[in-house]
Parts: structure tokens; C-alpha cells; sequence
């Protein structure tokens, strides 16, 4: 699978929850290693990478949460001038659309790391692999960087 | 055992109604001798007992409202000396002051026939096992029930209402083959079973009488699937006696009243004028042979209409259908008259759980709907855009289902209250007075 699996949860607007949610994985010892959170008037949904997705999904669906595993694309690029743009542009010639994308830096390296949900994982993956600088992780590659 | 007492509920029509003509005039006697405040508006419109020769003079008789028997409480409308009592019941007194009715053992064992008759309508005999689950006390449910189970023979649990682990042990330890509860806690058991990793063919459970809140053939349907059962609605007022008033029997076409011990009419709600059979208005009942508590023309303020037509049970007694909606439920929005039935209705058929809650509020002079409705998680797919989708299609949905658009906020399951009684689903935030 070249694909990662990020938990996507459903939270209401309302102090505290969020923090019920970010508790349970600070409970469960499980690390957050990128997250983005989208907004609407009512609601959000917390999207995160986490180090352990399967215990986390268990875990906050005993708790009643609103909580899905998504297929997303772990993208690894330059962090330098220009390594956004390589990856936009390949998936745009490929006709892809990104859907969202939230960005983290890779700790021990100089290269940077894209999550994005698209329309077609198979055509975005087949057109990362082919560019120079761009690449799409696995799940073990991921936590090795 | 098809019915509890055939020689009375396949009466001939004719001998029915020389029943009810007899019991009537016996009854308009008793309530001018032993209650004063009926007989002083008898003496009012210058009506005399004698005036009431049978069931054709039944529109001669006042009506009496809700009002008039809070005016009378606790024990203004009371027939018999209080030592010829052996029980009181009481409403919930959640829209008002509480209403205390008073029972003869005469009263419980009429009352008890009824409830009889309702569970053995539904398929019920002395080898049954009836979980009782209505709250016990006050509140008519769990005895009225309670007292129907045993005059059939069955084996009783007198569960009472709530602890829902002792209710599914019970269930499953005691092979209850009955359920007797509202409607809501039915619907929540089935889910807390399939939570505990039930199917509905685990439980021996064969049918459940439900009733003492609206609810619609959706949730009926629902509750059937879950609990692999029959599901039968009854129907009743403690201001008559209790659920027992009307029962569905195999039929599940509507209920038939114990036209023995009640006659019902349809008014028109404004102008108080009878209504032929088959038209929708204000269900009003005469309680034939109650001693205690015996009431004339009650007017239930439940919106219904009534069939005589011939039902293949066997069953001479005229069917009520099933209440639009008690006008005690009714909400006028915005100049419209809105029953949560309708929105439980709409949720149910576009696949989400009957667990929601209205609010009502009054925002610069305009009235405002809001409707939470918990997100069925299989529904949840990780986009903003297709939860803003569902919630349009709920709004527009019900929008055509109650003429005026709400505002619907999904939100996580089981975060609105389960009801362990009656459910309480509408918060009216308006201050109207």
C-alpha cells in the first residue's frame, strides 16, 4: 500500500471537544504527527496522522466518536524553493485534483512532506513515482524519516 | 386464544349498541347524583339524567376539557366515597397541574380486561413471558400492563422502567417472549442489544405492546427489524383508566376501543360539532362504566379518525388510527402546526435513527426550528462537503414534509439523551406569555 491511513473525526464546535479527542490518543500513548482541522459553522472534521491509526480508530469509536480511516497520499519533496510547485504541477499534468493537503517537515532531513486526499490515488501515485524529486511514502517509511 | 373475552369483543353491533344505550343512562344517573360540578352544568343547560335515554342523546351531554379536571383537582370529579377507593394513578403533569384519577377494585378489574384483551389481541396466552418495562407508580403504564399480564396468566416481570443491562439480563435469563414499553425505550433496547452483540433471532421475544407516546409505522418497522418481533400499539389516558383504551390486534390496522366501557366520538376541535365516522378531528370519550372516576365526553385533544369497517380479526369494535399527534405535542411554528411524528417520519426514511431533538426559539419577533440529529457512522466519509450535502437534504426533506424549513445540526451518535420513559424531544425556548 502506498497509501496512509489518516483518522478523520468528526467534532462539534464547542469547547472541549476537541479535547476529548486529543486526550484519548494522549491516553493510549499515541503520537499526532501532523494534523489539519476544517471548519464549517456547526462542526469540523480533525484530520491527523497518528503513530498507531488502527488502536486510535478503536479507541475513540468506544467512545461514541464520529471517526473513519481515510486513504491518504504521504507526498516527500524539497523542502527548498520550488518543491510545492514540482508536486503541484505533476498531479495537475496528470489531471488530478487535490482535494486537501496539509504540509509537516521531515525531522532528520531537508526534504518536506505533503498529506493530500485526491480524486484518483492510483493516477497521483503512478505520476509522483515518475517525477525526480517528488516521491509518495509507505506508512513504515513515513515514521523512519 | 384468539380474544381474551369473545362473547364481548365480537358483540353484534346491534347488541353493542343496546349495551352501551343501558350502561350510558345507568352512568349520566350515577355521575348527576355523586358530582356536583357535572351536575350543576347538567342543571345549567337545563338537562336532566332522564333527558339521556341511550346513546342517540350523548350529544345532549357538556363536554369536559383537561382544564376542568385540573379545576377539580385532586378529587372534585370523584363519584364514590373515597373509602371505596383502592388506587389512585396520576399524568405527568409535565403541561400543567397533574390530574389524579381514582379506581374501584371494580375500575382495576375492568382496566386489567383491557389490557387482557391487548395482549392476548397481539398473540399473548398464559405461557408468556411479558417484560414489563413502563415505569411503575404513578404513571398508568407499568401497572395497567402489569394487571393485563396477570389477568391473561403470564408470567410478569415487573421490570419498571430504566437499567437497561438488568432489563437485557432478564430479557435473555428469563426468555421474555413479551415487551410491554414506550415506543423510544423499545427502539433504544434494540440498539443496546446489537451493542452488546445481540442479533434480533438471539432474544425469544415474539411481540411488544408499545404505546404512551406517538410514534409512526416507521418506527414501528424499525423497532420490528431490531428486535425480530410483532410490534402492537395501545392506546390510553389515565384520565380514562389507562393504556387499554384501544388496542391493534394481528391486523396492525388501527386499534379497537372497548366500545363496552368507552364510546368514542370525533368533534370538531373549534366548534365542539360530532363528525360522521371516517372524517379526522378530536377524539372525545364517555367512560360507560368506570365508578370511580367516571368522565362524560372527555375530550382528549388527540387528532385521530375512526372505522367502523369490518376487520378480519373478528372484532366488532370500532378502530381508531393512530393519533396525528396529541395537540399537547403540537407545535405552531411560524403559523404552522408541527408534530414530531412528522419529523421522526423524514428521518427515518432517508436511513438515520429516530434519536433527535427540536428547539424551538423566537429570534427578532420570527420563529426559529433547529433539529439535532445524530450521524449514522456508517454515513461519515471525511468530507465538509458532503455532511453540509446531508443536512441540506434533511432540511429540504422536511421542508416538504412540515411546510416550513428547519435548521439541522448532525451530531456524533449517541450524544442526544436516550429516554428510559417517555422521550422528551422538543425544547420550547419561546416565551410566549
Amino acid at each position: 500500500m502506498t497509501t496512509i491511513k489518516q483518522l478523520s473525526v468528526f467534532v462539534q464546535n464547542q469547547p472541549g471537544a476537541l479535547a476529548a479527542v486529543t486526550d484519548l490518543l494522549a491516553k493510549k500513548n499515541i503520537d499526532i504527527r501532523a494534523l489539519s482541522l476544517a471548519e464549517s459553522a456547526d462542526y469540523g472534521i480533525l484530520r491527523m496522522i497518528v503513530t498507531d491509526p488502527d488502536t486510535a480508530l478503536e479507541a475513540l469509536q468506544s467512545e461514541n466518536c464520529l471517526v473513519k480511516l481515510t486513504p491518504v497520499l504521504a507526498v516527500v519533496m524539497d523542502d527548498a524553493p520550488g518543491g510545492m510547485n514540482a508536486t503541484v504541477k505533476c498531479l495537475s499534468d496528470a489531471g488530478v485534483s487535490i482535494e486537501y493537503a496539509y504540509a509537516f517537515i521531515l525531522r532528520k532531513t531537508d526534504r518536506a512532506c505533503v498529506i493530500m486526499r485526491v480524486n484518483d490515488l492510483d493516477k497521483a501515485i503512478a505520476a509522483l513515482n515518475a517525477a525526480d524529486t517528488v516521491g509518495v511514502l509507505k506508512e513504515d517509511e513515513l515514521w523512519g524519516l | 386464544m384468539k380474544y381474551f373475552q369473545p362473547e364481548i369483543e365480537t358483540m353484534p353491533l346491534d347488541q353493542l349498541r343496546a349495551l352501551q344505550s343501558e350502561r350510558l343512562v345507568k352512568q349520566v344517573r350515577h355521575v348527576y347524583d355523586h358530582v356536583p360540578c357535572y351536575r350543576q352544568r347538567m342543571d345549567e343547560m337545563g338537562l336532566k339524567p332522564e333527558d339521556i335515554r341511550g346513546i342517540e342523546d350523548l350529544h345532549k351531554l357538556p363536554f369536559l376539557s383537561k382544564a376542568d379536571l385540573r379545576e377539580q383537582y385532586p378529587d372534585g370529579l370523584l363519584a364514590v366515597p373515597k373509602s371505596e377507593c383502592v388506587r389512585i394513578h396520576s399524568t405527568s403533569g409535565t403541561t400543567g397541574k397533574r390530574v389524579v384519577a381514582f379506581y374501584t377494585q371494580h375500575d382495576v378489574d375492568l382496566w386489567d380486561n383491557c389490557c387482557a384483551r391487548a395482549i392476548v389481541a397481539a398473540g399473548g396466552s398464559c405461557d408468556d413471558v411479558v417484560q414489563v418495562c413502563y415505569g411503575y407508580g404513578l404513571f398508568t403504564g407499568g401497572l395497567g400492563l402489569h394487571g393485563g399480564s396477570h389477568r391473561v396468566g403470564a408470567l410478569t416481570l415487573p421490570m419498571s422502567s430504566g437499567n437497561t443491562d438488568r432489563q437485557i439480563q432478564f430479557m435473555m435469563d428469563l426468555g421474555a417472549t413479551f415487551l410491554c414499553c414506550t415506543p423510544s425505550y423499545a427502539a433504544y433496547l434494540g440498539e443496546s442489544l446489537k451493542e452488546r452483540g445481540y442479533a434480533p433471532s438471539d432474544n425469544h421475544l415474539k411481540a411488544g405492546i408499545f404505546g404512551a407516546e406517538p410514534w409512526t409505522e416507521e418506527m414501528r418497522r424499525d423497532i420490528e427489524k431490531n428486535l425480530g418481533i410483532k410490534a402492537y400499539d395501545i392506546y390510553g389516558l389515565t384520565e380514562l383508566s389507562g393504556p387499554g383504551v384501544a388496542f391493534e390486534c394481528a391486523e396492525q390496522h388501527g386499534m379497537h376501543i372497548n366500545e363496552d366501557h368507552f364510546i368514542a366520538e370525533i368533534i370538531d376541535p373549534d366548534t365542539g360539532e360530532v363528525l360522521p365516522e371516517g372524517t379526522k378531528g378530536e377524539l372525545v370519550f364517555t367512560s360507560l362504566t368506570k365508578e370511580a372516576f367516571p368522565l362524560l365526553r372527555y375530550r382528549t385533544r388527540d387528532i385521530c379518525v375512526l372505522s367502523r369497517e369490518k376487520c378480519s380479526c373478528g372484532r366488532t369494535f370500532i378502530r381508531m388510527a393512530k393519533p396525528m399527534g396529541r395537540s399537547d405535542d403540537m407545535l405552531i411554528i411560524r403559523g404552522v402546526n408541527v408534530f414530531p411524528s412528522q419529523i421522526e417520519t423524514v428521518l427515518i426514511k432517508l436511513g438515520y435513527p429516530p434519536n433527535y431533538e427540536i428547539e424551538v426559539d423566537r429570534i427578532n419577533n420570527s420563529d426559529t426550528l433547529d433539529v439535532r440529529v445524530e450521524f449514522p457512522p456508517e454515513q461519515f466519509d471525511d468530507s465538509l462537503g458532503n455532511i453540509a450535502k446531508k443536512e441540506k437534504e434533511l432540511a429540504s426533506a422536511m421542508r416538504d414534509m412540515l411546510g416550513i424549513g428547519p435548521k439541522i445540526h448532525l451530531v456524533p451518535p449517541k450524544t442526544i439523551a436516550r429516554s428510559e420513559g417517555k422521550a422528551v424531544r422538543v425544547i420550547d425556548k419561546r416565551k410566549l406569555i
